[in-house]
């Protein structure tokens, strides 16, 4: 989980940059340059996608044009979100329009920058990263809580049990007992990969938020 | 009823909304991003889609109200928004209206405004009261999604 979170170095960034206009990869190159990030561009989804296979754990973060031929930005969400890539992914559109923002949102993305952008976008893009980092921890440390707590819960039941029963117990009751130490009691933990943002940001470069 | 039956009935209303020129090949694409991570993806960007659309409506209607003259700029760019969020459910009448609309507007037409926009809401209503009655429909043959419905 923390490959794409580095302590050492919290901002720190290899950025993926995907925009079919090449002028506006020049200017994500200028503003990543400004603030030491280290950054790779495309102008085409599919061969980002191939890098992006190739090297999971090198890219922290990614930002995604809307509105690319062939592999769109939505299905490219998509496909981050099913291949399970921890880099938070900011969708970029020459445009703003909330049904898009909306569309992306709900496919995982968790920022929406409107073009032209400013380069002060650049100055505090490792908070997506540095966010969605403190939301994996929490997550974990409660989702090993909760394991520590169904540990001990069913440690005393089976101090009630045996206690009940009187003698030692028979193998069905047994069984019982070993299957509920199978995984986690409550179903709605969300997994790692399904994570979405607390908190949504729209990105104007006329205002911050 | 037949679970078989129903999802033939779903199938059968969505091909008509295409068949009366009412949805396009974006519909297509929105039903594409729906999977197990977000089973109601389509329910949910229409729903949204009808959120945002009515504000704009009503927006549109005001400015339309502040005749002595027109503000044909206004008026443009609510359309343009509008027609953004039409165009992002595949709803293809409504936006042939909003085109139509945008038409008037740069021919500074106060009359041609009015008359397609009365048009337009005429098209928009039908069709939301259309997909409103095909989501419930897909929600009961309800396949493989999970019926947990997002706020």
């Amino acid at each position: 989980m923390a490959k794409y979170y580095s302590e050492k170095s919290p901002t720190a960034l290899t950025i993926l940059a995907i925009d079919k206009d090449p002028e506006v990869l020049e200017l994500i190159k200028k503003g990543c340059n400004k603030y030491s990030y280290e950054v790779m561009t495309f102008t085409d989804t599919l061969p980002a996608v191939d890098v992006l296979r190739g090297n999971r754990d090198d890219f922290n973060l990614i930002l995604m044009d809307l509105h690319m031929p062939g592999m769109d930005g939505y299905e490219f969400l998509r496909f981050v979100r099913r291949e399970e890539f921890f880099a938070p992914v900011i969708v970029m559109s020459s445009e703003e329009n909330r049904l898009s923002a909306g569309m992306a949102f709900l496919l995982g993305a968790c920022d929406y920058w409107v073009k032209p952008l400013g380069e002060y976008l650049f100055q505090t893009v490792w908070t997506h990263v540095y966010r969605k980092y403190l939301n994996e921890k929490r997550k974990q440390k409660d989702n090993e809580k909760l394991e520590d707590d169904n540990q001990k819960r069913e440690t005393n039941e089976d101090a009630v049990v045996v206690s009940s029963v009187g003698e030692t117990p028979s193998s069905e009751d047994g069984d019982v007992i070993e299957s509920n130490k199978s995984g986690p009691v409550n179903p709605q933990l969300p997994s790692a990969g399904s994570s979405r943002p607390q908190r949504r940001t729209k990105t104007k470069n006329r205002k911050g938020k | 009823m037949d679970r078989n039956q129903s999802r033939r009935q779903v199938a059968a209303m969505k091909q008509s909304l295409f068949d009366q020129g009412l949805l396009d090949e974006q519909f297509i694409q929105l039903e594409e991003l729906q999977d197990d991570a977000n089973p109601n993806f389509v329910e949910e960007i229409v729903t949204l889609h009808y959120r945002d659309s009515s504000r704009l409506i009503t927006s549109i209607e005001q400015a339309l109200k502040e005749r002595n003259p027109l503000d044909f700029n206004k008026l443009d760019t609510l359309m343009h928004q509008f027609k953004g969020s039409s165009s992002s459910i595949g709803a293809k009448k409504v936006k042939a209206e909003c085109n139509l609309f945008r038409e008037y507007c740069r021919a500074g037409s106060a009359e041609g405004c009015m008359r397609s926009f009365q048009q337009l809401k005429r098209e928009y209503a039908a069709l939301r009261k259309k997909l409103e009655a095909y989501f419930q429909l897909a929600r009961q043959a309800g396949p493989q999604e999970t019926a947990c419905r997002s706020k």
